[in-house]
């Protein structure tokens, strides 16, 4: 079976006064139809650029400067613009952080996915104007007839989610990208949406991406995880498998950093210090100078070493081989 | 534990208000509706005791931050009675006013918004106690080394500004800058909200650290279970502006009364429970200019009964340490 999409040693650089920032730095993976890929990192990791290279939506002074990004077998960098306009919205759709970066705070909600629905198919605005109500029944808006009506500030922040959601699903794409879509909503809100997303992925089969730095949350709705730190996926494996036995000290880190984890009083399994800024990184694993685990040894480019069927980590020293031996 | 709880808050609401303009008054006196009140804090009463950590839990627009602000004197109360180490807020004397409002400080979520950007760290943290008169002006830098020492900081950036710090950094600033008043009481707003989790997990040793070492009582307001299950002893649950469970925070984990902190445990994403579906509360946040008549979450309530809809339940006893506000306890007993 192909790939639906394919992300080989990608990387992503931002050339400012201060120096090149390699906001991503050789990230490679690839996702099958109906996947969801967790991507977990801490701000600054690179996790959201990744994405945004995939849209094509880089701005200056960013540039992809290597690598390739094939989507049904269709290179993606470089893609002249006309075409990458046919493929944004139609066969990849994105959901962000904030739905008001979606949705323009100045026209009604039907205004804009009629348009949205006019920019990639030739239908009569009645049609488009059905399948609009059509999906935003199906992202859980009651009275769609009516809603559709109102304008974005008529509604709430989960409701505003929803919307933004149901215009990803327009035109049924074969592709979610999903940039921390419950991150500003409350529990029992975010409880919804990942309701809602985990039917919607099960019903049409689109396979997603969703970023995250919760690593909780990307548990109960991916398939598999990439670990990013520091521009580069610093671990890959199945969820189980990386919740269950993290390979990359980092990983292990970040497990122990969530509270509910550790006996209630006691201590925090922190890790030390901050991440590294891009612009300075160490010249060998970037995280080797939080790293309990670290010596000389760390001071080189850290290998990838296969842990398992289809999972790896790159580190010198993975943990679960450790524990192996 | 003495006897005498530290702070306690009887009845205490906050209401808001919109002053109408020149145009509405005479709208108003024509017959015109008022502008709406909407009640951030309906008649909330809390004991918090000496040293003890109490988690305050609901979801935005639930009235919790308004309540951590009426704590810390940032709002005034539009009722109740509010008193601290036993003398009550209307009998204080200025000296009294003065001393509780140095004893609670208050910690805000985000650090950049709190921070003045054009002053120096030094200036931050060492201003306050020099104007209150509890260090001498020539004892300043020292202060302040020792309390960047104390959160964490190193005291060779007292004279940088809080832009060049990173997130984390700069919630330590504002721990630093709270602590220099020497207070007994921290009121903490979502105060790791705004942090990455490895940066979280620091700060949250680093309060759990500074209440060991000067005894601290701690008022934690947070929409994140795990990080009340981690540090408090109790917990209080809100609902549109009402207390609607309170408990020893272990108690409540474990088997929570009301259905409201049921959906809030049930529906907080942890790690090790592996991929499951969802199943989660319907509906939204009801507005708090018209809260639902009867009980506040009938609306949503998967155990709502005919009498929920008519009559708001009381907050009533119902195990040793714990209150909760539900029609379903009463059938029980």
């Amino acid at each position: 079976m192909t790939a639906l999409l394919d992300v080989e040693n990608l990387k992503t650089h931002f050339f400012t006064r201060a120096g090149v920032v390699k906001a991503v730095d050789g990230v490679s993976f690839s996702l099958s139809e109906g996947e969801v890929l967790g991507l977990v990192g801490e701000s600054g990791s690179g996790k959201t650029v990744a994405n945004f290279s995939i849209l094509g939506l880089v701005d200056e002074p960013g540039r992809i400067v290597e690598g390739s990004i094939r989507f049904r077998g269709e290179e993606l960098v470089g893609m002249p613009v006309g075409r990458m306009r046919k493929l944004r919205g139609h066969d990849i759709a994105m959901v962000f952080q904030d739905p008001m970066m979606t949705l323009t705070p100045v026209l009604r909600i039907e205004t804009q996915m009629v348009e949205a629905v006019l920019a990639h198919e030739k239908v009569s605005a009645k049609a488009a104007r059905d399948r609009a109500v059509d999906v935003l029944a199906r992202v859980g808006i009651p009275a769609p007839e009516d809603r559709i009506r109102a304008y974005p500030h008529q509604f709430s922040g989960g409701m505003r989610q929803r919307v933004a959601i149901a215009i990803a699903l327009l035109h049924k794409p074969a592709l979610i990208l999903a940039d921390e879509p419950t991150t500003a909503l409350d529990v029992t809100i975010q409880g919804q949406i990942i309701a809602e997303m985990q039917k919607l992925v099960s019903e049409t089969g689109a396979a997603m991406i969703w970023v995250s730095h919760d690593l909780a949350v990307v548990e109960t709705i991916a398939d598999k995880i990439a670990v990013m730190y520091a521009g580069r996926i610093v671990e890959f494996g199945t969820a189980a498998e990386v919740i269950g036995a993290p390979a990359h000290p980092y990983t292990q880190g970040l497990l122990d950093s969530i509270p509910s984890r550790t006996t209630p009083g006691q201590r925090l399994n922190q890790i030390p210090g901050m991440a590294p800024s891009v612009l300075h990184l160490p010249p060998g694993c970037a995280f080797a100078p939080r790293c309990r685990y670290a010596d000389e040894a760390c001071n080189a480019p850290p290998p990838v070493r296969d842990t398992g069927a289809g999972r790896w980590a790159r580190c010198v020293r993975p943990l679960v081989l450790e524990a192996a031996q | 534990m003495t006897a005498q709880p530290h702070v306690v808050l009887e009845d205490v609401s906050k209401l808001f208000t919109r002053k109408p303009d020149f145009a509405e008054r005479i709208a108003i006196s024509l017959g015109w509706p008022e502008p709406p009140v909407v009640r951030a804090v309906d008649g909330v009463s809390l004991e918090i005791g000496h040293g003890e950590a109490l988690g305050l839990v609901g979801e935005s627009g639930c009235g919790k931050s308004t309540l951590g602000r009426i704590v810390a004197g940032v709002h005034a109360k539009s009722g109740g009675r509010f008193s601290f180490d036993g003398k009550e807020e209307a009998d204080w004397t200025k000296a009294d006013a003065k001393r509780a409002r140095l004893d609670i400080q208050m910690i805000f979520q985000d650090p950049m918004s709190s921070l003045n950007p054009r002053k120096r760290i030094a200036d931050i943290i060492g201003e306050a106690p020099v104007v209150h008169g509890l260090i001498p002006a020539s004892q300043r830098q020292a202060a302040v080394a020792e309390l960047m020492r104390e959160v964490g900081l190193d005291p060779a950036y007292a004279r940088r500004f809080p832009h060049q710090f990173s997130g984390g950094q700069r919630q330590r600033i504002g721990i630093a800058r709270a602590l220099a008043v020497e207070p007994k009481f921290l009121v903490c707003d979502e105060a790791v909200a705004a942090l990455d989790v490895s940066i979280q997990a620091q700060v949250l040793n680093l309060f759990m650290d500074l209440r060991e070492r000067r005894g601290l009582t701690y008022l934690f307001i947070s929409h994140d279970l795990g990080v009340i299950e981690q540090l408090t002893d109790r917990v209080a649950i809100m609902y549109l502006g009402q207390i609607v469970e309170v408990g020893a925070t272990r108690d409540i984990f474990a088997g929570p009364a009301h259905p409201y902190t049921q959906a809030l445990l049930e529906e907080a994403p942890r790690i090790g429970r592996g991929r499951r579906v969802y199943a989660p509360l319907k509906g939204e946040l009801p507005s708090p200019l018209a809260p639902p008549p009867g009980c506040r979450f009938h609306t949503r309530c998967p155990h709502a009964m005919p009498v929920c809809k008519t009559e708001a339940p009381a907050l009533k006893q119902i195990a040793a340490g714990r209150i909760a506000a539900c029609h379903l306890n009463d059938k029980a007993t």
